[in-house]
């Protein structure tokens, strides 16, 4: 089973205060962690199971720059056989048409069964690119996928739906699965780890490498425009409940009762 | 005629017996050699200089390790041990006196013939002590397995036959002198037996005594007996002050599990589970016990290790993680007190931190909030995920200044995550300021350049990391021109202290001080007159990183005594028997075991003694333990509280920016 899981390293957004760069193009991430997307982790964990389960490689790309390579270390470490960088200088604004071409590039240099995505990045929150890639490559596909388990050259996933349920898949390979978080959980990762792929060579492709076009990339061959970001305006003032701490407790208890949350 | 002793009077067949003699030496020496190689299959710790030898000898031949706290213990070792040492060296003379020179005649002989008989009387006294510890008394802390019986049966049987031998032989002998063997002679003349009855006697129970001499020898190696050479040989390790810390080159590098000292620990452990009475994981009912991880260690090491000549430390190699199964490792909480409580100064923490090392590398059996903080770390330099912009809040209208904003000075006030995030515990750091200003303590901070110490991150396993961020830390401490660092947290203070000065040659030259030492050298300079805030009873909660780490008890204390109207008194458990909070070793991130927690059992202790403030001088032990006033139902009648402060609350005016 060869297995190509694609990556993407975001800012850490979740508990930070975001600030937005004047203009609204986008957000100040100078005081921001930064990280491996969170949907794509459990994507590498995944893959890294099936290999350890099945046999075959794991090879982690992403689009990216020097600053993405501790994501790809970091991959490696946790059991990926390979890492590839896809130079993301022709990239930039690329919308996730965009990528999805710089990937299906690369994905038609290897033979791969099946290529894992996250269900979304952390950032931009998309969930396209998985989708558009299977478009490209004519493959089947599925998103938010919970569960994955191989028979032969048939996969049959589980996906997630609203309202607690669950879907259940066959699809032919190769396909391309979207992962959601809690199909797993990922191992930690730790620094002696990635020091012992330190000096594992990481190959870095250019567009013209990957079969692309000049004109197959960047902001003018976008079909999504991003033409502002803005901080939604601040909803309905908060109540601030007052009283000792056990008429606080019974106050919150009652909201609760009120809107449905205690059955 | 001179008195003296007929070697083998009585007794034929020479050969056979330096036949058995010669096997069961060699059965020893080849128990004793693979031990040899086991231990050398670990690899090497390096020395952090210095040796006490007077100490090491105390407690090797003095067993004044033993006798602490426990009197008895200690008799019945010294008994049995210098019985043993005695009687083997007895004999041991004996032969050079028959095959190479003959001395042992005249008065010579008989003070000989004395003191072994002595040291026979001893060494069954011992062994009839330990016995009724063990079987009769039922000493509630021991545990016992078979072959602790199988050690005390033979020892008590040989010293038996020995006497008996003696008996006999006297009873048979006619001589011109006394004996003086009070046992022997007891036995002589109680046995009743004539003479040529007693001469048969005495060569039936000499062959007997012979051969389970010979066999003690020959199983000496593979019993508990094993812990004669490898006890005395870890005090003398300890004494050399070795240490396991490794570079990450050096760990990198690595081709056995464990070191060279974490091998003689687990041979020169007697179960004796003093540990596992002071273990705070042990009080509360967790499921950990150094004792066992000290024992399914050392049966994981000799297991891996094979039955052939030479061990195979290839085979072993960072399969570790596994030696001791399970959660229990993770409930260590690094407070030392094991290794402490240890006659034979085995440091089951060592151990534990070595397995834990080795799941956090494979990144599975660690549990997920061990992993969130440790990814919190990496990301936000703060185990508390705490935005790395808002590391300053605690100082917020305090106008403190800031190394990395361009300050200068040469004392850093090293704050620490847990007082610069938790909202509570800020007031801490902001009491600190207030003291050193009224003091005219000059300070400054590392702001921005301030990073998790990550001595915690060490105590669970994760070198990597800790490395990554101690290299941080100094290089900002030599970046400002730092000679002295203060800080409030006994974690930092422990790790820049011990573990950052032997990566970086620079922390050997800096003083580091904990914030109680600081404030008893500002309280006793008299550079501040402090006023009484009204008569209270106050009791101190000893930190680990602290007092059994670093040995600091009496600082906090006499910062405690200068402040007008606080009285202090001391729970039983204090100093150096101080009971953990339970937040050490990453345990502040671990789920507690189902029943009470270990805060709680230190919480009602501190209620014992009437005080109505706990102090304490460490951000984990105040969090775990103002929960534990709460969950424990002490509310309104005791309260947790930071040494600075108190101090802070009696400066004169209260406590001022």
């Amino acid at each position: 089973m060869e297995i190509l899981v694609c990556v993407k390293k975001v800012p850490d957004t979740a508990d930070a205060e975001v600030v937005l760069k004047p203009g609204g193009t986008g957000i100040k991430e100078d005081d921001l962690a930064s990280g491996i997307n969170e949907w794509d982790n459990y994507a590498v964990e995944e893959a890294i199971r099936i290999k350890e389960t099945h046999g075959g490689t794991v090879t982690v790309a992403t689009i990216g720059s020097a600053e993405s390579e501790d994501v790809l270390r970091r991959c490696l470490a946790m059991g990926a056989d390979n890492a590839i960088m896809i130079d993301d200088a022709a990239f930039k604004g690329a919308d996730p048409y965009g990528i999805a071409r710089g990937l299906r590039g690369l994905a038609g240099k290897g033979f791969y069964d099946l290529i894992l995505a996250g269900a979304q990045a952390g950032d931009d929150g998309f969930a396209m690119v998985g989708p558009v890639l299977a478009g490209y490559l004519g493959w089947p596909h599925a998103t938010l996928v919970t569960s994955i388990f191989l028979e032969g050259r048939m996969i049959k996933v589980t996906r997630e739906l609203e309202g607690g349920l669950e879907e259940m898949l066959k699809i032919e390979l190769p396909a391309v699965l979207t992962i959601q978080t809690g199909i797993n959980e990922p191992r930690y990762v730790s620094i002696m780890g990635i020091r012992k792929v330190r000096a594992k060579e990481i190959p870095v492709l250019d567009p013209a490498a990957i079969g692309l076009a000049p004109g197959e990339t960047g902001v003018n061959a976008n079909l999504v425009r991003r033409t502002g970001l803005a901080v939604p305006p601040a909803g309905k003032e908060a109540e601030m409940i007052k009283g000792t701490p056990a008429e606080i407790a019974r106050k919150i208890l009652d909201i609760v009762k009120e809107r449905g949350g205690v059955v | 005629m001179q008195p003296f002793r007929e070697v083998f009077w009585n007794i034929g067949y020479h050969y056979v017996f330096y036949s058995l003699a010669a096997l069961a030496t060699g059965v020893c020496l080849y128990g004793l050699f693979r031990r040899w190689l086991l231990w050398r299959s670990g690899w090497r710790e390096k020395r952090d200089g210095g040796f006490d030898m007077g100490l090491v000898l105390r407690r090797i031949f003095l067993n004044t390790s033993i006798f602490k706290g426990d009197p008895l213990g200690g008799i019945t070792h010294v008994c049995i041990m210098w019985g043993f040492i005695i009687l083997f060296f007895g004999t041991a003379l004996s032969t050079i006196d028959h095959w190479i020179i003959s001395y042992l005649r005249g008065d010579l002989y008989l003070v000989y013939a004395f003191v072994l008989d002595i040291a026979g009387i001893a060494l069954m006294a011992g062994v009839a002590l330990a016995y009724l510890r063990r079987y009769v008394f039922k000493r509630e802390k021991m545990v016992t397995i078979a072959r602790d019986t199988t050690v005390l049966v033979l020892l008590f049987f040989i010293a038996l036959t020995g006497f008996m031998v003696e008996g006999f032989r006297l009873r048979a002998q006619t001589l011109s002198w006394r004996e003086p063997s009070p046992v022997g002679q007891w036995i002589a003349g109680v046995s009743g037996l004539s003479v040529p009855e007693a001469i048969a006697a005495h060569r039936l129970w000499w062959w007997i005594h012979a051969a389970s001499s010979l066999f003690l020898i020959a199983y000496l190696p593979f019993s508990k007996f094993i812990h004669v050479f490898a006890a005395s040989f870890n005090l003398t390790l300890e004494g050399m002050r070795f240490n396991s810390y490794l570079s990450l080159e050096e760990r990198e590098a690595l081709k056995s599990d464990f070191s060279f000292r974490h091998l003689v620990m687990c041979d020169a452990c007697t179960q004796c589970n003093r540990c596992a009475v002071v273990c705070p994981s042990s009080i509360a009912k967790e499921p950990l016990s150094p004792r066992k991880v000290i024992d399914e260690t050392g049966r994981f090491v000799r297991r891996k290790s094979g039955f052939g000549l030479v061990p195979h430390p290839g085979e072993t190699a960072l399969a570790k993680a596994n030696a001791v199964e399970g959660d229990p490792v993770w409930f260590c909480t690094t407070c030392s007190h094991c290794q402490r409580e240890c006659p034979n100064a085995i440091s089951p923490m060592d151990v534990i931190r070595e397995i834990r090392a080795a799941r956090v590398e494979g990144g599975e059996d660690v549990p997920v909030n061990i992993q969130e903080m440790l990814e919190s770390v990496y990301k936000f330099k703060n185990p508390w995920q705490g935005a790395k912009g808002k590391r300053m809040d605690w100082a917020s209208g305090l106008d403190v200044p800031v190394l990395s904003e361009g300050a200068k000075e040469s004392r850093c006030f090293y704050v620490g995550c847990t007082f610069a995030y938790d909202s509570r515990l800020q007031e801490v750091p902001r009491s600190a300021v207030a003291v050193f200003r009224a003091a005219g303590f000059g300070f400054a901070v590392l702001g921005k350049d301030e990073a998790c110490c990550s001595e915690f991150i060490r105590g669970v396993g994760e070198d990597g990391l800790f490395t990554e961020l101690a290299e941080g830390n100094v290089d900002a401490f030599d970046r400002h021109g730092i000679t002295e660092i203060v800080t409030p947290c006994p974690h930092g203070f422990h790790t820049f202290t011990n573990e950052y000065a032997r990566m970086r040659p620079s922390m050997k030259e800096r003083r580091v001080l904990h914030v109680s030492q600081a404030l008893e050298t500002i309280l006793a300079s008299g550079a501040l007159a402090l006023e009484n805030r009204g008569e209270r009873t106050v009791t101190f909660h000893d930190p680990c990183f602290l007092g059994r780490r670093n040995g600091v008890y009496d600082a906090p204390r006499n910062v405690l005594k200068s402040i007008p109207g606080v009285r202090l008194v001391e729970m039983a458990r204090s100093r150096e028997k101080s009971l953990c909070c339970g937040g050490g070793g990453g345990r502040m991130w671990v789920e507690a075991g189902e029943g009470e927690k270990i805060a709680e059992i230190r919480v009602r202790e501190a209620a014992g003694t009437g005080a109505g403030t706990i102090v304490t001088a460490c951000p984990f032990c105040f969090s775990n333990m103002d929960d534990a006033v709460k969950t424990a139902g002490f509310e309104g009648r005791i309260v947790v509280k930071d040494l600075t402060e108190l101090v802070a609350e009696s400066l004169p005016g209260g406590k001022t920016g």
